[in-house]
Formats: structure tokens, sequence, C-alpha cells
């Protein structure tokens, strides 16, 4: 059972890590306030999928990269907006997932 | 010595560009100001630039030079004044010296920035286009240091301002050198520095202290000891602590004591828990300020370009990606910074805000109300360093010419970025709703003023008028810039002065009550309760009609009740004094009447008791007590039921009134130095009431000294000569500091708060063993221990100098 499930879930990579950084950007553009549950909830989903498919933190890096590019178009069409400052603090926690990785690796 | 030069032509030969470009910003503080205009007005001011001799004459003691005297050590501020008095004699300008003290911070501030990054890059390195990388990086991480929005932004000008600016990568740089190199030349120029901007390591300033030291340190013991796996040289630092400690003795002792003195503001500050709960009410509501995503995109200030200001972090991000051997300095360097990011953000999830809502209930954290503005030096001096090293990756990676062209660009969006900043126009701004600018070229006739107040014989505090809304004072330069700051009065004559409405408590709210129904004969009353011998009158309609609309005179506050223009003004004073002893341009000094003046020290004729009732404001204390009362009698002063009851009998306090024999005791005083009055008592054959209207603290004691007062010369005689008041001894150094050691004093509960603010001792003849006549010495205590410090510096300091001696000679010894 255990085995299935992590066979299921190493198939599922892509669609589970699509699906998390689509849940970022859907937390940061099109939902309107900020919720700690939601925040903690996909870290921690993110988190476990570090541990799961051994993403580097290059990999983070990548990620908060694309983070800082939506953040830097939202600052230039709205400013410091609610949408900027929420991509703000998913920069800062995926920075520091990617540091703690990388200090691991 | 050939030896010295090679390493100096190879020192300049590597760094010859950081040098270049630290030459070059050594120049940028000479655009701010024209020839002859200083700023040095604001809170904190910057008077030492103008005058250092007279500012150290009042630095040196525990009792504030303003209003009714309150304590307050400003001791931080001696071995800068010391250093600038001496510079002050070869430089004589106080706009070149302000000047070259700016140019010194930028060029040094760059500069210990580039050495950090050098150093923390450039470890084991020796392939020469690597180390020529790094030397790019680190003049990149230094530029974006110095011209990063704290810094230069309008509304903090903290370059200008603030000497942490350059003293937290200076003093991290100098750790971090002695740390690698175990020399202890690094760690004593380290305590050097410590020691010449004191003020930067008091508790002052404890809030920008505490928010880089601690961090720092955790930094370099974590970098020593995780990453170059060495051993931290712990003696060393605990002997450079020691020395630290000593060194700064004069102005740690003084605060230390101050700290566990209960009642006292800084202990309010850390120990108080309703302070504590009253700054996390603050905390909460400051929380809206700071603006995550501005933090990121520092330069975005800068709306023309502020679809630049992604470079800074997208050279973060992409440099560490790049890197193909992740390096534990990024890594650590950027934990660092995340967690300043934090601190100076606050608002990173409703969980981060309730954990840094805990902290405050650490003694002490509520130091960080401002947090927005306390941790931002310290998160762009990680920013920076984070810049440095993964600009080097990513530097790293590129060709020569693509270094070239890609360093280039950043620096020139720093400079465009920062231009405003770099011409001046953001350091020498328009004042606070005015029309003139903060520099300003001083006017000799005001000089004329400052000497004249310093002549003044006697000990008379002085009002100033126009009267503001703080405690601040404006005065108009010979440009079209104005001095609005703490009064230059009180900090450079010796004499107390009240500038405003902060300065009058208990008084304020009763003086524009006054002063609105013009209400001139309770108002010469008040001066007298407050000492206040003096008025100095600035007629100069550009201090007040037209250039100042509303700060700091605003129309809701003074102009709604003192007079509203200059004109009416000179009719107010005219009301209050025709006697004008000294003139010079629109600045005038008037005296009071003879029948109005009541002097600093003097016996009480008659005892006004009044009820204790709770107050909004401690600037409306005075409205429960002070009456019509005082019109009946001079030299009455007011006393509280409750206290009178304890040095009284109750049926006495009973009454409303209880008249004095004060025409029957003489005495005469004089003024050794603001913590330190000699009085002798004549005639004193019944208990009398001894005032000295100076803000009551306990540490004010009255001795009975087994010495003789010497006879003085008479400055003024108040009362037909029954007090009589001698010159004030205005020597800094008193000989006879520790001379009250071995006198008796008079017991605690004689010591008595009369007027809603002075000290006052209930004498009896028994306490002075039945004699009608003798001396005493009323002593601010507390200002001997700023003594034992300086004793304790002083020997830190011949120690220092001694070891460093030393081990210069070994070294010399050893090359040779």
């Amino acid at each position: 059972m255990r085995k299935k499930v992590f066979n299921v879930l190493q198939q599922g990579k892509q669609v589970i890590l699509t699906t998390i950084f689509l849940g970022i950007c859907a937390d940061i553009l099109f939902l309107k306030e900020s919720s700690d549950i939601r925040i903690f909830t996909l870290l921690g989903i993110y988190i476990a999928s570090i541990f799961i498919y051994k993403l580097s933190g290059r990999f983070t890096f990548i990620l908060s990269l694309f983070v800082l590019i939506i953040m830097y178009i939202e600052f230039l069409l709205s400013g410091a907006s609610e949408n900027t400052e929420k991509a703000a603090v998913w920069l800062f926690f995926l920075m520091g997932v990617g540091l703690v990785q990388q200090l691991k690796e | 010595m050939d030896r010295y030069f090679r390493v100096i032509r190879f020192f300049i030969k590597c760094h010859w560009l950081a040098l270049l470009v630290s030459c070059a910003l050594m120049v940028v503080p000479f655009f701010w100001f024209r020839p002859g205009e200083i700023d040095i007005g604001g809170d904190g001011g910057r008077l030492y630039f103008y005058d250092p001799v007279n500012l150290i004459k009042n630095s040196a003691y525990l009792v504030l030079p303003f209003g009714i005297g309150g304590l307050n050590s400003r001791f931080f501020y001696l071995p800068l004044l010391s250093v600038l008095a001496i510079l002050k004699q070869v430089i004589h300008s106080p706009y070149i010296l302000l000047t070259l003290y700016n140019s010194m911070k930028v060029a040094v501030g760059f500069l210990a920035v580039y050495g950090i990054v050098n150093e923390l890059l450039g470890r084991n390195v020796t392939e020469k286009r690597t180390l020529i990388v790094i030397r790019v990086a680190s003049i990149l991480a230094g530029f974006f240091y110095i011209f990063n929005p704290a810094m230069t932004e309008n509304y903090v000008r903290a370059l200008p301002s603030q000497d942490q600016v350059f003293l937290n990568p200076l003093m991290f740089y100098l750790l971090l050198k002695y740390i690698t190199t175990s020399q202890f030349r690094f760690l004593s120029l380290g305590l050097f520095v410590s020691l010449f901007f004191s003020h930067s390591f008091s508790w002052t300033a404890a809030p920008p202290f505490f928010a880089f030291y601690p961090l720092g340190i955790i930094f370099l013991i974590v970098y020593t000891v995780f990453i170059l796996k060495r051993k931290m040289p712990w003696k060393g630092l605990l002997f450079g602590l020691l020395l630290f400690l000593g060194l700064h003795a004069f102005h740690l002792l003084p605060e230390f004591f101050d700290l566990f003195s209960p009642g006292s503001t800084t202990n309010t500050r850390v120990f108080d828990n309703a302070y504590m709960l009253e700054q996390i009410g603050y905390f909460s509501s400051a929380l809206a300020i700071p603006k995550l995503s501005l933090r990121w995109f520092a330069h975005s200030v800068y709306s023309q370009i502020s679809w630049a200001s992604i470079i800074i972090p997208f050279v973060i991000i992409l440099g560490i990606i790049l890197k193909k051997k992740y390096d534990k300095t990024a890594i650590l360097i950027g934990l660092f910074f995340l967690l300043t990011y934090y601190l100076v953000n606050a608002k990173i999830t409703n969980i981060g805000i309730d954990l840094y809502r805990s902290l405050f209930y650490i003694p002490g954290f509520s130091m960080f109300r401002n947090f927005y503005g306390q941790w931002q030096f310290v998160y762009y001096f990680f920013y920076s360093l984070l810049f440095g090293v993964t600009a080097f990756f990513l530097l790293n990676r590129l060709k020569h010419k693509y270094v070239i062209i890609f360093s280039s660009t950043i620096v020139l969006y720093f400079i465009v970025s920062s231009w405003q900043f770099i011409n001046g126009q953001l350091v020498n701004q328009l004042n606070v709703q005015s029309t003139t600018r903060v520099g300003i070229v001083m006017d000799p006739k005001f000089e004329t003023v400052l000497d004249y107040i310093r002549s003044l014989p006697n000990d008379g505090k002085i009002l100033l008028l126009p009267s503001t809304d703080y405690d601040y004072q404006v005065v108009h330069g010979l440009n079209n810039g104005a001095f609005v700051g703490r009064s230059m009065i009180g900090q450079l004559t010796g004499k107390k002065d009240f500038a405003g409405y902060q300065d009058l408590a208990p008084f304020s709210d009763m003086f524009w009550k006054l002063s609105r129904e013009r209400n001139y004969d309770l108002i010469k009353l008040m001066f007298g309760i407050l000492n206040i011998q003096y008025i100095f009158y600035n007629s100069d309609p550009l201090i007040y009609d037209g250039t100042f609309p509303e700060y700091p005179y605003s129309t809701s506050y003074a102009r709604k009740y003192l007079p509203k223009n200059q004109k009416e003004y000179k009719e107010f004073v005219d009301h209050l004094t025709t006697n004008k002893i000294f003139e010079a341009g629109p600045y005038g000094i008037y005296r009071l009447e003879e029948k109005d003046l009541l002097p600093h020290i003097y016996v009480a004729s008659n005892v006004l008791i009044y009820d204790e009732k709770p107050v909004s404001s401690p600037y409306a204390k005075s409205n429960i007590f002070f009456d019509d009362r005082i019109k009946k009698v001079f030299r009455s002063i007011y006393l509280d039921r409750s206290t009178c009851n304890t040095i009284l009998s109750v049926t006495i306090c009973q009454r409303n009134e209880v008249p004095q024999g004060a025409n029957r005791i003489y005495i005469q005083f004089q003024r050794i130095n603001p913590t330190k009055y000699k009085v002798k008592v004549s005639g004193a054959n019944h208990p009398y009431v001894l005032v000295f209207s100076e803000a009551f603290h306990e540490k004010w004691k009255v001795f009975f000294s087994s010495k003789e007062v010497p006879i003085i010369s008479l400055a003024t005689a108040y009362f037909n000569g029954e007090i009589r008041e001698g010159n004030i001894n205005n020597n800094i150094f008193d000989r006879n500091a520790f001379e009250t050691l071995s006198m008796k004093s008079l017991p605690e509960n004689t010591h008595i708060k009369v007027n809603g603010y002075a000290n006052a001792w209930y004498i009896k003849p028994t306490d002075m063993d039945n004699k009608e006549t003798y001396d005493l010495i009323i002593e601010m205590t507390g200002q001997r221990i700023f003594w034992i410090g300086t004793f304790i510096s002083a020997a830190s300091l011949m120690l220092l100098g001694i070891y460093v001696c030393r081990s210069s000679i070994n070294r010399i010894r050893h090359t040779l």
C-alpha cells in the first residue's frame, strides 16, 4: 500500500509540482485576502514534495525567480498592492526553504 | 621601512578602483551645501560642528541645559566633542568640518562594505581574474549600501545624520579581520573608533546598536566556527570586551545606574509592564507602514526608474541559481538577510505578527516599536552583502567585457537613482512646512547674543520668544536657511532656557492660557516660580510671520494662544518688561523688573496648600494649583496637602495657607556647576523651607558643609539683600567633586516637591545642630558616578595605549 502510494506520487510529480506552483500563483493573483492556513498548507505540501521528489535547492530558487517576476509585474501594474505583498511573502518563504535546502546539500 | 612601502604599493595596486571610487564619493558631500552653510538642526542636532568648545561645557553634566533642568546624561558626546574642539582649532569653518565628516562617513561606509565582501569572497582565492571579479562585485556591494534608499531617502536622511551608517560596516569589518587574523591591531582600532563615536554606543543609540551588533556578532561566530572551521579567539575578544566596557564607563556607568533606578525613564522603558503594553499598541498601529515588496525593490522610490528596481533581487536569485557548487557563506548571509527582512517588516503572515508581538514582552525590546526604521540599516547591510556575493557568482560566469558592461550599468543605475541625493536636493531640503532650507549661514549678530548670554553673571533662566509648540528654537540665517532644533541658547551658553511648550512643563498649559487672557501679572508670577529672569525675543519676521506659517508654531496650538505675529509679540514683551539689556539686530534680551524676580534658591515666605488631583498630562499639572492666591504674598510656594502632612502637623495642613518667617533668614548662594551649588545661611533660628527651582529628583541632596563657604563676589541681590547670588563659576572640572562624601546630608523625609516640579527642603534648627549660621552644599549626587566612570575610562584608555604601543614596537622589531 505504502509503495503504491509512493509510486502514484512519483508518477504524478509533474502534476503535483505544477499544482503547487499554480496554487501559489492563485494565492498571489486571484485570492483576495491573505490566509496563513493557505500559505502554510501549500508550503507544507511543497516541503513534502522536496523530500518525496528529492528536489534540489536550485529548483526552489527557480521557483523563487518566477515568484519574483510575478511580484515585479504586479508591482509595475498596481504598486505595492495586496497581491504584490503576498508575492513578497511567498518569495521570502521560498528563499528560506531554498537556502535551508542548500545548507543540507 | 621599505617593506611597508611595498605593502602599501601592493595594496594600492590591488584596490586602486575601490580607492578611486571612495575618493570620488568623498567629493559628493561638497555638493550638498554652499560654502558657509551648515545643517545643525533637528531633534538630535549637530551643534558640535558649530561650537564644540561651548558644547563640552554643558555636556559634562547630568542636568539638561533646558527648561526646569531634568536629568539626562549626554556624556557620550564628550570624546567626539573633544576631538572636534581640537580640529576646530585647525579647521575654523564649521562648514568644512561638517562636510569632511560627511565625506568620511560616505567613503568609510563604502570601503567597509567593499572590504567585507572582498574578505568573505577572496579567502583562499589566488586566480587573478577571479580576484578582479571579486573586487568588482565588492564595489557593487559598497555602492548598493551607500546609495540604497534607507540611507538616502528624504525623510530619513540617514547618511548625513546617523553614524551607524558607516560604523556598522566598519566595526563588522574590523571584527571580521580580527577573528580571521587574530591581529590585535584590528580590535584596538575598533575600540578607538568606538570611543570616538561613543554616542553610537550609548543608551540613546540602543535601538540601532542592539539591532546590529548582536546579529553581526552571531554571524561572525557562525562564519568562523562552521565555515572557516576555526577556533574563535575568545580570550582576545573577552579582553576586548572588558576594554570596551572600561573605555565607555564614563557614559555607560551613569546609564547603568539609571537603568536600575526605579522610576527613571530608562527603567520604565525597560521594565514597566504598562509601558510594554503601550508599545505593543504602537507596534500594531505601525504595522501598516512597511511594504514588503518595497524592501525587495529598494530603489523603486524613484518613480522614473522604478521599472529597473528588479535588478537587485534578480541578480541575487540568478546568482544563487548559477552557482554550481553551493557556497556556505552565501547561504549564511542569505539566512541573516531573511531574518532581518522579517525583523524590518514584521508582517509576514499573521503567525509572524503574533510572534513579533510576543517579542515585546522581552524587557527592552519595546525600543523596536519603530521596527521598520530601526532594523532597516542592518537589513540593508545584509542585503548589500548578499548582493555583492551573488553578483560575484553571476559576474564570474561572464566574459570580461560583459563584466565591465554589466557592472557599469548597475553602478550607473545606482548613481541615477540617487542623483537627488548626490546633488544635495535630498539633503539640503526645506524645513518642515517652511520656505527656508536646513542649510544655514549663521548670523554673526546671533553669535554676539550667545556671547552676551554667556557673560550674564547670575543663574536666572531665559524664556525664548516666539515660543514654539515643542521645545524648538528657530533662528534665521544670513541666507535662506534656518535653524530649527533644540535651543542653541541652552546648549551653548550654559543658561537654561524655555524654548516652547514642552520645556515649560508643568506650566505649559497655564502659560498658554494666561497668554491668551493677556494676564501679565500672573504670567510674571509664574516666571518667578520657574526662575525665569530673562526674555530672549527674536523679532525677525523671517522666523514667524511668513516663512513658518504652521510648524513649529501651529495655528491650533502656539498661535492660538500666543501672539499671532511679530507686531503683537512686541506688545506682549513690552507688557512683561521694558528693561532691554542687550540688542543685536532683531535679537533682544530683556530682564524682568526687579520686583518680579525670584532667584534660583530662596526661602519660602508663604506655603499655599492644595489637594493633589490626577491630571491628563504633565504639561497641565499646574492647572490644579496655580491661582490668584500667589498674588498676596511674594515668594509663596505651592505644596500639596499630603506632602504638607509629612513635614508639618495635620492640623496646620488643614489650612489653605501657612505663612513662614522667611524675611529673617539671609542666604547667599553660588553656582559651582550645574550639578552643585554652595549656600550660606544665617539667621535660621526657626524651621523654614529652602526652595531650589530645579526639576525634583531624589538625587539632589543638601549637605551640611563642614568647610565655610568663602565670601563670593556679588552678582545679584534680591529682596534688599536678604538673598545674594554670587557670580557663576564656569569651571568644567570641580576639584572638590567628592568633598560631600564625608559630609552629613539632610534626612530624606525633609526633601519635598513644591510648585509642582521644584526641589525644597524643610529645614529645622535641630537638623543643623541648632546652629543659626551654617554652610550648605546642594548637589546632584548622580554626577559622582560620571566622575568614577571617567576615571575607569581614562585608566582603560591608558591600558589600551600601552598595549598598542608595546605590540607595535614588537612588530617593528620583528620586521627589522
